[in-house]
């Protein structure tokens, strides 16, 4: 049995701003679940819907078997970590952590000894008698969770738990939760806009734009089997190449401007029997190959001309100007042309994804049949 | 109950109809408290003499403007609007140069360290709290040796040092808050320091000038201890004029409270437009 | 840099020094002024030069049983009215709180007293209480009294009259701040209390009191000081009658400088006075420096 559910959840604010929209989701029990999203796709409304901070416009909200749509937040028992920590400006370390025992009255030495434990657990036993204001954002996230911890809730929601803290922080300090998460198994939502964070800690993640669930899956399920345009778009860390196409003549090939690209057996079928021009190639970089060639002689590849080159340490991002429009392409280090050189442009066709004229990923249910 | 924590409109179990009613009616029940003596003043000075003394008291009325005509055409020796005109020029005068002497000394305080920079800041603050009472002896006679009583200037000066306490204070807030980058990169234009205060950082804290120059026009238009000491002739703001009719042993209540009504509107009417500011420059920035 | 350094010194002496010179002549000076009259017979409107009489002007004071009476009176002024505009108006601020439409109307009408000059609202009080045709004795046999009520002619109506008229000019100040304050608290700590699992009795008590614990000090502070000099009031509504029993320390000094023309002892309470006021003075100026710090 799934720990939470959402059914055709609703959020609607008193402005008119429709937050989220017909959200259906189950996250099983003991599962690190992350939602994903640009900001304002309605993320955020969504925890703290769960968390009962936000009325529910429509929709039932299910926890264990139950309908906790008017359940204040006192009575849900699920902590929360804040992206701005939340910790109380006017207490000590201690006194933050011991808040949620202090609440349910546990007595004073089961307070001091659970503490303890958790500010050993998270490092922070030499901050405990500090105020928050003196101490920095990693150490602030860590007495936030520990204040979260310290209660062993039913679930664990996190809004972007990481989002003020520096890089090499964020690295270190997810390793953490999921290490926590492993060792609590307390299911877990997590709020987060960057998808390396997400893949770092969690089971599976959920894509949201506009208010609505897009894809729910493995990191790898997004990156291979983007169900539509957005989240293409959206996941890769670098953005993936997006160029007018259409169907050729024999059905057999897609044409990219002059250039035509061979299609797999199914790949034709299932664009010929859904295939609406105009429509769009996504290829990512990762898929695009290069051979310094001849002008002229394009079977499956694509000519452009070498404008931009970014090193990024092993591998290095070529950007060319082809009659189709701007491509990058992601090569070894070691083979890279010089700017201003005409290169050919070769596609990994079997990786490639193409977006009808309603942005939905044609490719993605042929791939899955494969 | 519920109302111990300000509940957001659309959280879970937010306000319910009966509670909503119940702080309505509170909130207007203390409105009207607060109201009640206004209505009571702005109507007498509108009641016929017959309508004043009445009881049970008279609620509906016809108004009839003949205080005001009284107060402001046809009492003997001066009339209300010579006092008010006193208090306009008093409150003036004392208001813009205290905001200005304010601005500068608050200026240096929040731009330049030096030594004792911060036992000169709570000196100046703590003059809030002289007693107005316990400095009356002594300046009224500093007023009588130079020749100042019964004169604006004598008023002007002291009020102007009554309300520097605070206008230093807020403007030393609002200075510190102006990030010092603007000013450097006008000192690396080849201003200098005077010319960046009066063109840089001055108009950066328009906010707080408009709030303390409001702040003083209160103090300056409502003060009366010293009004009534330092000038109460020829020179004599509104207030001693108003308390001059509490003496006289029959009272003409409608004249009365005419003039009450035009010594209090006006400043109420100008201070509404100041709201934003208003708590932070009642409490010296403790609060915002 | 050196000379930079002592040419911004010069700079800030310069834009501080006319603001000092104000306060110094009007009052650093006339304090040690009030030091030296105190120490002198000092009759107003007499031709004789004042005498040195040292502290004798202290001593009398002890024995002045209009004095010691005075400080009973100011004493109990100030602690009622305080009380009264402090609970009140606290209490109001989180009732302006509500986030219902019209509440920012509301709220702007109440705080409309502050604004009136207190010699005018003295004026309004005097004639709402007047004893014949005032409104408040109209309330009152409305209610049901018996007989009209002597509200500023009877020494324990008076004060509490007075109260009511400081109450009513002070508490919307008083709930002013306070809602300001409580506005100046994050929605967030609130969220995180709700999800810790406090109550709404333990979030007022642990989150929300200490957070306006500074606020809290300097409202307090303001209302006793400002109460404890309020003269407008006493001037215009009872003249510290009827038989002393709203003579405040304010009122006591000004009758003894300027009706009774005895400016020495009138100094030397005035001095007695400054001292007080400066100590609880001292409280404030600590708070706002522990508010700075933090």
């Amino acid at each position: 049995m799934p720990r939470v559910e959402f059914n055709r959840i609703c959020k609607t604010y008193a402005d008119g701003t429709r937050a989220v929209v017909d959200l259906d989701l189950a996250v099983a029990d003991r599962e690190f679940l992350c939602v994903l999203g640009p900001s304002g796709c309605g993320k955020s409304s969504t925890l703290r819907m769960l968390a009962g901070l936000e009325s529910i416009s429509s929709g039932d909200l299910v926890l264990d078997g139950r309908r906790i749509n008017d359940v204040p937040p006192q009575a849900r028992d699920m902590a929360m970590v804040f992206e701005n920590y939340a910790l109380y400006p006017h207490l000590r370390v201690f006194e933050n952590i011991a808040m949620p025992l202090v609440a349910r009255r546990r007595p004073r030495a089961e307070i001091r000894e659970r503490v303890q434990q958790v500010a050993e657990t998270l490092q922070i036993v030499e901050y405990l008698r500090q105020r928050p204001q003196t101490l920095s954002g990693g150490q602030r996230q860590r007495v936030a969770l520990g204040r979260a911890i310290v209660r062993r809730p039913k679930m664990f929601l996190m809004d972007e738990p990481l989002g003020h803290l520096e890089a090499y922080l964020r690295v270190q300090l997810r390793a953490e939760l999921r290490r926590l998460h492993e060792r609590l198994g307390a299911t877990t939502i997590y709020i987060t806009h960057d998808q390396e964070e997400a893949e770092a800690v969690s089971d599976r993640i959920a894509v949201m734009e506009n208010g609505r669930l897009q894809q729910l899956g493995s990191l790898v399920d997004l990156l291979d089997r983007p169900i539509n345009r957005f989240v293409a778009e959206f996941i890769g860390r670098i953005p993936i190449n997006m160029l007018p196409a259409r169907l050729a003549g024999d059905g057999q090939n897609l044409q990219v401007g002059a250039a035509m690209m061979p299609l797999s057996g199914a790949q034709s079928a299932k664009l010929r029997s859904g295939g609406t021009d105009p429509l769009t190639l996504g290829i990512r970089p990762e898929h695009v190959a290069l051979s310094s060639g001849s002008a002229g002689e394009t079977i499956s590849g694509l000519s452009g001309r070498v404008r931009v080159i970014e090193p990024q340490g092993d591998s290095t991002v070529i950007i060319a100007d082809t009659p189709a429009g701007r491509v990058s392409a992601l090569v070894p280090s070691g083979c890279v042309p010089s700017a201003g050189e005409v290169i050919e442009l070769h596609f990994a066709m079997d990786c490639a994804h193409v977006f009808g004229a309603d942005n939905i990923n044609l490719l993605r249910a042929a791939r899955n049949s494969e | 109950m519920s109302t111990i924590v300000p509940d957001k409109k659309n959280a879970v179990g937010a306000a319910t109809g009966a509670r909503n009613l119940a702080i309505y009616l509170a909130a207007c029940l203390f409105v009207g408290f607060g109201l009640f003596p206004l209505y009571m003043m702005i109507t007498t000075s509108l009641k016929t003499d017959q309508q004043t003394f009445a009881w049970p008291p008279v609620w509906l009325f016809t108004p009839r403007f003949q205080s005001y005509y009284n107060a402001l055409f046809v009492f003997g020796g001066r009339s209300a609007d010579h006092y008010l005109f006193n208090s306009l020029v008093v409150t003036l005068s004392s208001s813009a140069l205290a905001v200005f002497l304010g601005a500068m000394a608050a200026y240096g305080l929040a731009r330049f360290r030096f030594r004792g920079n911060r036992d000169v800041a709570f000196y100046i603050l703590s003059t809030r709290f002289a007693p107005p009472v316990g400095f009356i002896v002594p300046i009224y006679l500093m007023v009588q040796r130079s020749g100042l009583l019964d004169t604006q200037i004598a008023l002007i000066v002291v009020y102007t040092s009554m309300n520097l306490s605070f206008v230093t204070w807020i403007l030393r807030g609002f200075f510190l808050e102006i990030p010092i980058e603007i000013e450097e990169a006008a000192l690396v234009d080849g201003y200098t320091r005077w010319q960046i205060f009066l063109r840089v950082a001055l108009p950066l804290v328009r906010p707080g000038l408009a709030a303390t120059a409001i702040l003083s026009a209160i103090f300056s238009w409502n003060e009366f201890l010293f009004a009534s000491i330092l000038a109460p002739g020829d020179a004599a703001t509104i207030p001693v004029y108003l308390a001059g009719f509490s003496a006289s042993m029959n009272i003409d209540w409608g004249e009365y409270m005419a003039v009450g009504t035009m010594a209090v509107l006006p400043i109420m009417i100008f201070t509404l437009a100041l709201q934003r500011h208003l708590v932070r420059g009642l409490t010296f920035g403790a609060v915002r | 840099m050196a000379a930079s350094k002592r040419a911004d010194r010069r700079t800030a002496l310069l834009l501080i020094a006319p603001a000092m010179l104000v306060l110094v002549a009007i009052n650093i000076y006339p304090f040690i002024y009030a030091l030296y009259i105190s120490l002198h017979t000092f009759t107003l409107g007499r031709p004789t030069p004042p005498r040195y009489i040292g502290w004798s002007n202290y001593r009398d004071l002890l024995d002045d049983d209009r004095f010691i009476n005075s400080l009973w009176v100011s004493f109990k002024f100030v602690a009622i009215a305080a009380a009264v505009e402090f609970l009140v108006g606290f209490a109001l601020a989180f009732l302006f709180s509500a986030k219902l439409r019209g509440m920012a109307t509301l709220r702007k009408l109440a705080i409309l007293p502050i604004m009136v000059m207190p010699l005018a609202s003295g004026l309004i009080w005097f004639y709402i209480f007047n004893e014949n045709f005032g409104a408040m004795n109209w309330f009152a046999f409305l209610l049901g009294a018996p007989h009209r009520i002597p509200f500023l002619t009877d020494g324990k109506l008076a004060i509490l009259s007075l109260v009511l008229a400081d109450a009513w000019q002070w508490t919307p100040f008083v709930m002013l701040v306070m809602f300001a304050a409580l506005q100046a608290i994050p929605e967030y700590v609130y969220e995180a209390a709700k999800m810790d699992g406090l109550t709404p009795w333990q979030t007022f008590w642990r989150v929300t009191l200490p957070l306006l614990r500074s606020a809290i000090w300097v409202v307090l502070v303001l209302r006793v000081v400002d109460a404890f000099r309020m003269i407008e009031l006493i001037y215009l509504m009872t003249r510290g009658g009827p038989g002393g029993a709203t003579e405040t320390l304010s009122w006591y000094i000004y009758s003894t400088g300027f009706l009774d023309q005895d400016l020495g002892s009138a100094a030397a309470e005035a001095v007695v006075m400054i001292i007080a006021v400066s100590i609880i003075a001292q409280i404030f100026v600590r708070r706002l420096n522990y508010g700075a710090a933090t």
